[in-house]
């Protein structure tokens, strides 16, 4: 079993005092924390083996390449699929941008999304929908946090031709089940994309298994730099698909007139790619995979069942999402009668404590809560329940300033 | 940032503004919407020979941006339509008198915003 007491210690920026205060980070859905060992890494890229990858004959080019290559690799077994299914990008948004501009849509084609979708995981596929004619149809959440499913075999048709879930809700911290949700989709032969972004830095993830066609994630809350992020697609799907960017890398022989592109992944990897972000990307997978990722999940698991159990006897507490830890990732969203998020937020700070206030991106699920925004602590492996008494303490005080 | 902010006189008229309401028939009245969080603040404005009559604002939102409203409104009764319209985020901070700062100069902003737009699209009598 790790040990989650000393992992604390390789992130430095915990350290620190904030208002006199031991810092209490609780914005990981956000952004997480980053461990010394991936700074190094990317420090250490910089240092000795930086150049451009895959352009130039040299000694630098040449390890940069291996580096970058190297990584892809480790993502890849990191969600058990392939290398040249993995395509780096800067973040989730972009994943998931990349994947609607290269499939081709037509009019009467039908997309299924969800109202617990990220603006990241709805905006892109509106805008598909009022350019191409296709239609878009949201699946509702129930009062429970979960998807309702039987809704959403109703929408099921041969029209189907996508469905775009999210993995973990960043609101709810509802655990989709999206293994069944793709059984059921592929049925009528339809594409799944799945948002990871809360999924791959908390869980084994193995999109083989899954047998989705798609899954999004972001570096950044992963333990890695921002402006790395992963879109996997499967093979043979990506050779089908349009390229996003157009430019260098990605083409194989440009004339005056036209020109021809790459396979995958490079076809969708136009530009200098962010290798040095790359590497520290496969750090950070280096840095999970020695905890395990079975021991990552049961450590938020049970921080979260500790903190449902503590935040739900706060007076005037309304919580949102599953109650049940087992299907809930390590976000919890919440309002306390009479405070607003953001006055929350500011006095919880005057203790060190750092939680998300507003919309979190997800107006839609918002106006199902019935709240203009919310209160959300979200946690990741440097977490403890020292950190849970703090938030719970900190209410406390939060209601002492606003005097409820 | 301390929390100064939340003096006794923010939480108080946070908890039971003055001002808070709608005006029926408003020479002049417009919303302002704060992104970030959703907070919304409408002013609505009575003139009366180029003065303030009455003013009044309604709508949701975080201590900062409600007490801000409400001072605001407090402040408006004893100016002229011109006076008001050459107020500036400055003023409003002033007003406030407590220290504010980065992300929450947007909430303590609100109302001024609403009520700007409100002295911009009023009746002609404004
Ligand atoms: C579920 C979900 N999807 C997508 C995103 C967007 O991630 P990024 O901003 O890294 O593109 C986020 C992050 O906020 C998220 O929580």
């Amino acid at each position: 079993m790790a040990d989650f007491f000393t992992i604390r210690a390789d992130f430095l920026i915990l350290k620190q005092k904030i208002n006199g205060k031991r810092l209490v980070y609780l914005d990981s859905a956000a952004t997480s924390q980053k461990p010394k060992q991936v700074i190094e890494a990317e420090k250490v890229f910089y240092e000795t083996i930086n150049a451009n990858v895959a352009r130039s004959i040299h000694y630098l080019s040449e390890k940069a390449t291996e580096a970058y290559e190297n990584s892809r690799k480790k993502v890849a077994d990191f969600i058990n699929s392939d290398s040249d299914e993995i395509i780096f990008v800067r973040n989730t948004t972009e994943a998931i941008n990349l994947a609607a501009n290269g499939l081709d849509f037509k009019k009467d084609d039908e997309i299924i999304t969800t109202l617990m979708e990220h603006h990241s995981n709805i905006v892109p596929w509106q805008i598909i929908c009022k350019k191409t004619g296709a239609k878009l149809k949201i699946v509702d959440t129930l009062p429970d946090g979960q998807l309702d499913l039987k809704q959403f075999e109703k929408f099921l048709s041969s029209k189907t031709k996508l469905v775009a879930v999210t993995h973990v809700s960043n609101v709810l911290g509802t655990i989709n089940p999206v293994k069944e949700i793709t059984r059921l989709a592929k049925k009528f032969g339809a594409l799944v994309l799945i948002d990871g972004a809360q999924g791959a830095p908390h869980m084994k993830v193995d999109v083989n298994d899954i047998g989705c066609d798609f899954y999004a994630f972001s570096g950044h809350k992963l333990l890695a730099p921002t402006g790395i992020g992963v879109l996997f697609g499967k093979k043979e799907i990506l050779d089908k698909m349009q390229p996003f960017l157009y430019g260098g890398h990605m083409i194989k022989k440009v004339t005056k007139e036209s020109s021809t592109f790459m396979d995958a992944p490079e076809r969708f990897e136009a530009g200098t790619a962010n290798f040095a972000g790359a590497v520290a990307l496969g750090a950070a997978i280096d840095y999970l995979e020695k905890i395990g990722m079975e021991n990552v999940r049961e450590h938020e698991k049970e921080l979260t069942r500790y903190a449902l159990e503590k935040l739900s006897k706060i007076k005037d507490i309304e919580i949102y999402g599953p109650k049940n830890a087992e299907i809930r990732g390590g976000v919890i969203s919440f309002n306390i009668k009479g405070a607003h998020p953001h006055d929350v937020a500011q006095i919880l700070d005057s203790e060190g404590i750092a939680i998300r206030s507003g919309h979190a991106c997800a107006m839609p699920l918002m106006q199902r809560l019935g709240a203009e925004s919310i209160c959300r602590a979200s946690f990741y492996i440097y977490n403890d329940k020292k950190d849970v008494d703090a938030l719970v303490k900190g209410l406390e005080k939060v209601k002492g300033v606003l005097k409820l | 940032m301390t929390l100064d902010i939340y003096a006794e006189e923010i939480i108080d008229r946070f908890k039971s503004p003055h001002n808070f309401g709608k005006i029926d028939k408003a020479d002049a009245q417009a919303m302002d919407y704060n992104p970030a969080c959703g907070d919304e603040v409408e002013i609505f404005l009575k003139v009366k020979d180029g003065k303030i009559s009455d003013v009044r604002f309604a709508g949701r939102g975080c201590a900062i941006s409600q007490a801000a409203s409400d001072i605001l409104c407090d402040c408006a009764k004893t100016k002229t339509v011109a006076e008001l319209k050459n107020m500036r985020d400055e003023d409003m901070i002033n007003l406030l008198g407590v220290k504010i700062t980065g992300t929450r100069l947007k909430c303590a902003l609100l109302g001024l915003w609403a009520l700007r737009g409100a002295l911009k699209n009023g009746n002609r009598n404004i």
